[in-house]
């Protein structure tokens, strides 16, 4: 078994010949199956780990709307519905252009493979731009977190004053502050997926993702899939609930 | 190359792949059943369900992240240690929810004056101020004036179905309404 210099030799993606073994293969593992359990177990360990992050935040909604039910209530009708549904149905297409962008690298269709990322690609953009919408009215209108929070009533032009309702405890910016820091930092991971589903283009242009050797797309697979089961359910109890 | 072992029997082409290709049409049929679950649920949602809104919801949402779970992230056809390792992350936040409302939802019995709304109550912090009159930029009040003349609206971002921050029409400007 060659050891320290893997990767030099072995030019050929397939091989794995007495004394050679593939380009992927590093050299701490014996080979590529144990090589590739481990990378499979350790993203699976990841995401647990995403998904306890994750629950914090959706524990603190669940005690908010326990404590203030009706409060929930009224700040939620500010939220857009429609986009929310435009934002689900996107991330939810995503999934599915990953997921077939992971077969198709199985099954080494390069081309394919491209396409899909890049569809995969735009509509991570797309739900960010429906998201800066929805962000950007939301800023315009004051309903903001925590003490930035003051709604915007209406403008008396006569006396040159705008009317604001500032926050309260108990009040809507209660809610305000849990819908940005949950949506926040699901933006925050579709933008990472963003820069992962660039890398996976770099890779497969290169020639590094064929059928011998796809746990790189495979694993950012599971990352964005990750991301979209955090938005199922983000977007029922945030846009949806009664 | 090393000799690879599994369950203690020489395993034989450990470098081959040996990958379950699910169709493409289970792929497809995946996706129109999480759409179909999602207009579903959205529509429920204009449904008045009362107290039972939340539960179905909490159901609709699972049932797709099953699915998604499932075949997109494929672990129906994977090691079923992988299954356990994120299955069991979850067991965790249910403890992490238990042991949460356990302890919230039982606070105003046993100890009132430690309830949910004590510290803000304390503070004066519960009570919902009147709203405010700030005076607007002698230039944002021209450029106002200047919409309220062409009769362009400048109300944005009604109660409900308006985020885009533009034109949203229906709302009038009525300077008598202030301060309501």
């Amino acid at each position: 078994m060659s050891t320290a210099d893997s990767g030099v030799h072995g030019s050929d993606h397939g091989a794995h010949g007495h004394d050679d073994h593939p380009v992927h293969l590093q050299h701490h593992f014996d080979n590529s199956s144990q090589q590739e359990a481990a990378a499979k177990l350790g993203m699976w360990v990841f995401l647990g780990t995403e998904i306890l992050m994750f629950s914090g935040l959706f524990l603190a909604y669940f005690v908010l709307r326990g404590m203030y039910p009706e409060m929930v209530l009224h700040a939620h009708e500010q939220l857009n519905k429609e986009l929310g549904a435009v934002n689900t149905v996107v991330l939810i297409l995503s999934s599915l252009t990953m997921a077939l962008a992971v077969r198709s690298a199985q099954t080494n269709n390069k081309e394919r493979t491209n396409q899909l990322l890049l569809v995969t690609l735009l509509c991570a953009g797309t739900f960010m731009v429906i998201k800066y919408i929805e962000y950007s009215a939301k800023f315009e209108h004051g309903t903001l977190p925590g003490s930035f929070y003051a709604e915007h009533i209406s403008y008396n032009l006569e006396r040159g004053v705008e009317v604001v309702q500032k926050g309260w405890y108990g009040g809507d910016q209660l809610f305000f502050g849990i819908y940005f820091v949950m949506t926040g930092l699901h933006g925050v991971h579709v933008l990472v997926g963003m820069g992962l589903i660039i890398w996976m283009m770099k890779m497969n242009h290169d020639g590094r993702l064929h059928s011998g050797y796809f746990t790189p797309i495979e694993n950012v697979g599971l990352y964005w899939h990750l991301v979209d089961l955090v938005w199922i359910f983000l977007f029922p109890l945030l846009y949806l609930v009664k | 190359m090393g000799n690879a072992y599994v369950k203690g029997k020489l395993a034989p082409d450990v470098d081959e792949a040996h990958h379950h290709v699910m169709p493409v049409k289970t792929y497809l049929a995946v996706f129109a059943g999480l759409m179909f679950l999602t207009v579903l649920t959205v529509l429920v949602s204009y449904a008045d369900l009362g107290s039972a809104a939340l539960p179905v919801a909490m159901a609709v949402a699972f049932i797709k992240a099953g699915f998604v779970i499932g075949y997109f992230m494929h672990l129906k056809y994977d090691t079923s240690f992988h299954a356990f390792v994120f299955f069991g992350s979850i067991v965790f936040v249910a403890i992490f929810f238990l042991i949460t409302f356990l302890d919230i939802n039982t606070r105003d019995a046993t100890h009132p004056e430690w309830g949910n709304h004590a510290w803000a109550r304390d503070q004066g912090k519960d009570i919902k101020p009147d709203p405010e009159e700030i005076e607007i930029p002698a230039e944002k009040l021209a450029m106002l004036r200047a919409k309220v003349a062409a009769g362009e609206s400048i109300e944005h971002g009604g109660e409900h179905g308006a985020e885009n921050g533009s034109a949203h029409g229906t709302e009038a400007e009525t300077p008598e309404e202030g301060g309501h």
